[in-house]
């Protein structure tokens, strides 16, 4: 079942229904019962592997913190302190480390490398050696995003920054959760479990807003995604065909098509966790209102970018390993060479890593490094950049600036899609080429715009459709737009709530799609 | 102690004012980039190691803090 | 709990303003297919529940072939058998099966005509099940139909049930039309279902050709190019198509439910064939011998009385005069035989006794006049046309010009006098000539060597006419415009254009060449005939 079927609003009403109906205290068994069912319905191999690997995880957790335990109690029998303290905790965290950390975590991430990677080994296999493995392989629903929330529940565990989670049916919640576990948000188990299992009263106007919520997911995504892909899967689909402003447009078309296609996703999971009373995080913050790229990955898919911070970034970058190397770095090249490795090593790091996680092609190892490449000099060069702007007497706190900054940063955002939506490198070198091969500005009126998949009406539906939204988004920044709504007259309210249902039946692109021509002639 | 880490951090980061708050991370006067530079010049300066648990707001967000961390480690 | 309680109301109001919403964006959206936009055959079903109960003795059911060919108002006009025509393009058997158990609930027929060319219906035409689909009422048959139709492609189901979600892609094309019928979902039809066609195209096969290329093409015997064969007076196409005599167990057993059906309610079933006259190696719905002799052995089979106008019936049907399309599709003159000859069948085999009321007396009315201007429109003699205008539409406006010639109209000139026109034609030589003729008075005439130009004011509707003719030596041509529509077919000949002023439409317009040969522009007769129909449909309303 996907987020985009009646069959979803179906079972997210009868899931309503149920868990209004039941007790405050057994609640969230429903959204456990909902969600299993949830999965289930996308395998039940696949809800079994889901199951033991929690299972796995459940009770790692458990042992670290009876470890910990154990270690607390030494201590206060021992009644020691100080030095020796340290020295025995530190004992007990190398033990967790060693027998129960490691290996989970290489449990973890080996399954997700597998399900990513082993039909691409066999490929490659294949064609060096021409190896014959021919094998399927069950890929889990959503595994790249719990994978990452158990890895970071695991490690905050280890780390002390979170309590081990005693029941494990709680704990099964936290990851089967329905609505984050096809795209995420990437949860963070502790901050999860204080909203999934706290007491939740009836409210209606929480309900009325997550629903208002998934409306506008809705839209987003089947108005504005899936109208836009119409055009991007034709040009990427056949990029020798198209040059020039055809190619640029489907690049800048496939930017906003994923933010809406993503965004969109979000604020239906979002609404329908509302619904139960359950706060997610958000993952997107209006990106495109961004003045950096720095800053663009703080408010594009934030939850991914949290998890690399914290479980990724930070601990490379203060690992022993590298503060030795900054310190042979220093005592060899000086103090500014120091600084320099110091934010380019662990910048590499993540970036390598996030392409990685995106996609299992070359291009999107090439699209980590892209932004990883555009963040560090951004951040070397900081400097210069500002010495640069006072030469030229820009004013960088005009508001002017700020909106060539946003554009800048689109266009960055941009060249990313450039890397990834064609599929594949061979593919981005096609695109540029062909985009380069010429300048056509008169597509926009001799209609070859109009005859690929998109025809003039369609286009009017996009920049209507994107300009409302950049409108939305705009109040969103300065404060929650369904409350501006609640607080007008019930006419206008209706007026906004039957529009918006009534746009998205009748311009979201779904169907088997009606054949203009309802004729028929000649024969019978 | 407090003073030594003020000046050797100010050197570093003279853009920062690290006198202006107590919540210099909680209210976003230092953001992961600068935590971790300045946790390379700590490390540095003063031979110690940083684990991990110790990377939190409450050891950062103001210069004293960081000096008891600092102590601690080194004792 | 309280909070529900507090807001329940709120919610019931929604919900309510919201299906209502709904219901009227669903009738925005779905294709208007009504008599007047009668150009696919669709959109029976839902004229048909306007009628009262028990109110319909006969029902028909079939393609377009029965669409076109019978004419319930003739069957009552002559008979007094009050029938209903369900047939629509391309109408799969299980569409007619579904549609006759809707059908059923509220009428009490005595008698089920099915034209049997559903049983050589072998394509797949999605628009042809919606056609049935759409009219029907939300319920189980409804939804068996959308079944039937949707056998591989299951994921769209709800389409089917909700039609709004499978137009909704119309909003591109939405018309003033679709927004003016929203609350006119279904309208009374006064022909009944019928389909009165007044445009003429002549065949250009007979039927002796028709099978005797049927026959080839079952021996399957390689045709290579166009040529005339020994022994043949025509000339053999040189497609290859597989063609195909046996009608496949499937159709029959949905033939075989659609009697018990009718065992089961004590109706009689009648299995006709309205002619069609085409190419067999091109469409496969041109009825040869040899299937008329096929189907005939399954109702034999299957005890069920089988009627053939083509083979069985003796009709005299003239395919030059009595066909829209070359012949495989009758128009209004071939349907009255067919009719006539249906109506005799039906009272000399059947227990059909002559009902008339009220309400089908005064669609009778409408029927007739709507008639009389197919009539018109059919026309092809001068002298009968012109005896025609003088007689049925003495009030109505005439326009003529014309570009003259010594030789060819001069004899017009005499039938003229009918109309009043005392222009001698016979005194000037390809010379200009416009003519208006309003309420049975020639209202302005004039003949001459130069262009002849004539605006005025129409009498009633006070549209502006325009008329314009020019003679061969002034560079010909000839216009005639109403409210600056032209509507003259061509500057050689007379052209006639006839107007009715209450109406505010424009009923014919024909030009006649030197030849007696009547030249029409069968979209214009189309557009003129769909406007008449719409009138007559909504002052009914």
């Amino acid at each position: 079942m996907t987020y985009l079927s009646i069959l979803f609003i179906i079972f997210v009403t009868i899931t309503t229904l149920f868990y209004y109906i039941f007790p405050k205290r057994i609640r969230w068994y429903i959204l456990l019962i909902a969600s299993a069912w949830f999965y289930w319905c996308a395998g039940y191999d696949k809800l079994l592997i889901v199951i033991m690997t929690s299972l796995v995880i459940w009770l790692a957790s458990r042992a670290i913190s009876r470890q910990y335990k154990k270690a607390e109690q030494e201590i206060a029998e021992q009644g020691i302190g100080g030095k020796e303290k340290a020295a025995l905790l530190g004992k007990y965290k190398r033990k967790c480390r060693k027998f129960i950390l490691i290996p989970t975590l290489c449990f973890l991430v080996g399954v997700l490398a597998y399900c990513k990677f082993a039909l691409m080994l066999a490929d490659v296999l294949w064609q060096i050696f021409s190896l014959d493995i021919s094998f399927e392989v069950i890929v889990p629903l959503g595994i790249s995003y719990y994978t990452f929330s158990s890895v970071g529940y695991l490690l905050d565990v280890y780390w002390k920054k979170a309590e081990h989670i005693g029941n494990y049916f709680k704990f099964a919640l936290c990851v089967l959760y329905f609505p984050q576990i096809v795209q995420g948000p990437i949860a963070r188990y502790n901050r999860l479990e204080k909203e999934l299992f706290q007491e939740h009263p009836f409210d209606f106007k929480q309900i009325c807003f997550g629903m208002q919520l998934m409306l506008y997911g809705y839209a987003k995504k089947m108005i504005l995604a899936d109208r836009l892909s119409l055009y991007t899967s034709k040009v990427f689909g056949n990029l020798q065909c198209y040059e020039g402003l055809v190619i640029l447009i489907a690049v800048i078309a496939s930017a906003f098509q994923i933010y809406m296609d993503f965004s969109g996703c979000m604020d239906i999971v979002r609404g329908a966790s509302q619904i139960f009373g359950v706060t997610l995080e958000h993952n997107f913050m209006h990106p495109f209102f961004s003045t950096s790229t720095a800053e663009f990955w703080r408010r594009w898919h934030i939850t991914l970018g949290i998890w690399f911070k914290d479980y990724v970034y930070m601990p490379v970058a203060v690992s022993k390993w590298l503060i030795k190397l900054i310190t042979k770095t220093r005592n060899l090249f000086g103090k500014e060479a120091a600084k320099v490795v110091n934010i380019i090593i662990p910048l590499l790091i993540v970036w390598l890593l996030t392409g990685i996680w995106h996609g299992t092609g070359w291009n999107y190892v090439v699209w980590g490094l892209y932004y990883g490449t555009i963040i560090i000099c951004s951040t070397l060069f900081m400097g210069q950049y500002k010495k640069l702007a006072k030469l030229l007497h820009i004013d960088m706190t005009k508001k002017s600036y700020q909106r060539f900054q946003m554009v800048r940063t689109f266009l960055v955002f941009a060249g990313g899609r450039l890397i990834a939506a064609p599929g594949t490198l061979t593919n981005t070198w096609i695109a540029i080429k062909q985009m380069f091969s010429g300048f056509n500005p008169w597509v926009f009126w001799d209609g070859t715009l109009y005859s690929m998949g998109l025809d003039y009406k369609d286009w009017c539906v996009v920049i209507i459709g994107l300009l409302l939204v950049r409108r939305i988004s705009i109040f969103q920044e300065r404060g929650s737009v369904r409350e501006a709504i609640a607080r007008r007259n019930i006419v206008l309210r209706w007026i906004i709530y039957y529009a918006a249902f009534f746009a998205i039946l009748i311009f979201g692109i779904y169907g088997s799609g009606y054949n203009a021509s309802d004729f028929i002639y000649g024969n019978f | 102690m407090r003073e030594e880490i003020l000046q050797l951090l100010s050197k570093e980061n003279p853009e920062i004012d690290f006198t202006i708050s107590d919540e210099l991370v909680d209210d976003g006067v230092l953001d992961s980039l600068t935590i971790v530079s300045l946790i390379g010049t700590l490390s540095m300066e003063y031979g110690i190691d940083i684990p991990y648990e110790e990377i939190v707001p409450e050891n950062f967000n103001s210069i004293d803090a960081m000096a008891a961390m600092v102590e601690r480690l080194r004792a | 709990m309280k909070e529900i309680k507090e807001n329940g109301l709120k919610i019931i109001i929604f919900f309510l303003v919201g299906f209502i919403l709904f219901e009227s964006f669903s009738n925005i959206f779905v294709p208007k297919r009504f008599s007047y936009n009668k150009v696919y055959d669709a959109g029976k079903f839902k004229g048909y529940e306007r009628e009262k109960s028990n109110d319909i003795d006969v029902l028909i059911c079939g393609t377009s072939h029965a669409s076109h060919g019978i004419l319930p108002m003739e069957l009552y006009e002559k008979y007094g058998i009050r029938s209903y025509n369900l047939g629509t393009s391309w109408q799969p058997i299980e569409a007619t099966y579904y549609m006759l158990l809707e059908a059923l609930h509220k009428q009490n027929p005595k008698i089920i005509i099915i034209d049997v060319s559903a049983l050589y219906l072998t394509d797949y035409n999605e628009a042809a099940w919606n056609f049935v689909l759409d009219d029907l009422p939300f319920g189980g048959n409804k939804f068996k139909l959308e079944e039937c139709m949707r056998h591989t492609d299951q994921e769209n189901m709800h389409e089917g049930l909700i039609p709004f979600l499978k137009y909704h892609d119309r909003w591109k094309e939405l018309k003033e039309e679709d927004f003016r019928d929203m609350l006119h979902i279904s309208r009374h039809d006064y022909n009944k279902g019928g389909h009165i066609s007044s445009i003429t195209v002549k065949s250009n096969l007979s039927v002796e050709v028709m099978n005797a290329i049927a026959d080839e093409l079952q021996q399957n015997i390689e045709i290579s190019e166009w040529e005339y064969k020994e022994g043949k007076d025509y000339k053999v196409p040189s497609k290859e198509m597989p063609y195909a005599v046996d009608v496949t167990e499937e159709k029959i057993e949905w033939l075989q439910k659609i009697k018990e059906l009718c065992d089961e309610k004590n109706i009689q079933c009648l299995l006709v064939k309205v002619p069609v006259l085409a190419w067999p190696q091109l469409y496969s719905s041109a009825w040869s011998e040899a299937k008329y002799h096929t189907v005939k052995e399954i109702s034999d089979k299957y005890d069920i009385v089988y009627y053939d106008f083509l083979y069985e019936a003796g009709l005299n049907l003239d395919y030059d005069r009595d066909s829209h399309d070359g012949g495989m599709h009758l128009n209004l003159s071939g349907a009255q035989k067919v009719s006539e000859n249906l109506g005799k069948y039906l009272k000399e085999h059947y227990e059909l006794p002559d009902e008339r009321n009220e309400q089908w007396d005064r669609d009778l009315i409408i029927y007739k006049d709507v008639r009389n201007v197919a009539q018109l429109q059919l026309e092809q003699d001068f002298s009968k046309y012109i005896d025609f205008l003088s007689n049925n539409y003495k009030d109505k406006t005439i326009l003529i010009t014309a570009s003259l010639d010594y030789m060819g109209l001069k004899d017009y000139g005499e039938t003229l006098r009918k109309l009043g026109i005392k222009a001698d034609f016979n005194s000037q030589f390809h010379d200009a000539y416009v003519a208006v003729v309003e309420g049975g008075v020639v209202k302005y005439e004039a003949l001459s060597g130069d262009k002849l130009s004539y605006e005025g004011v129409c009498d009633i509707s006070r549209e502006k006419y325009r008329l314009y003719s020019s003679g061969w030596r002034t560079s010909a041509g000839a216009t005639i415009t109403i409210a600056n529509r032209e509507l003259a077919n061509s500057f050689r000949g007379l052209n006639i254009v006839v107007y009715d002023n209450r109406k505010n439409l424009v009923l014919d317009s024909v030009c006649y060449d030197e030849q007696n040969n009547a030249i029409r522009n069968g979209d214009l007769i189309d557009s003129f005939m769909e406007g008449y129909e719409r009138y007559m449909v909504e002052m009914e309303d």
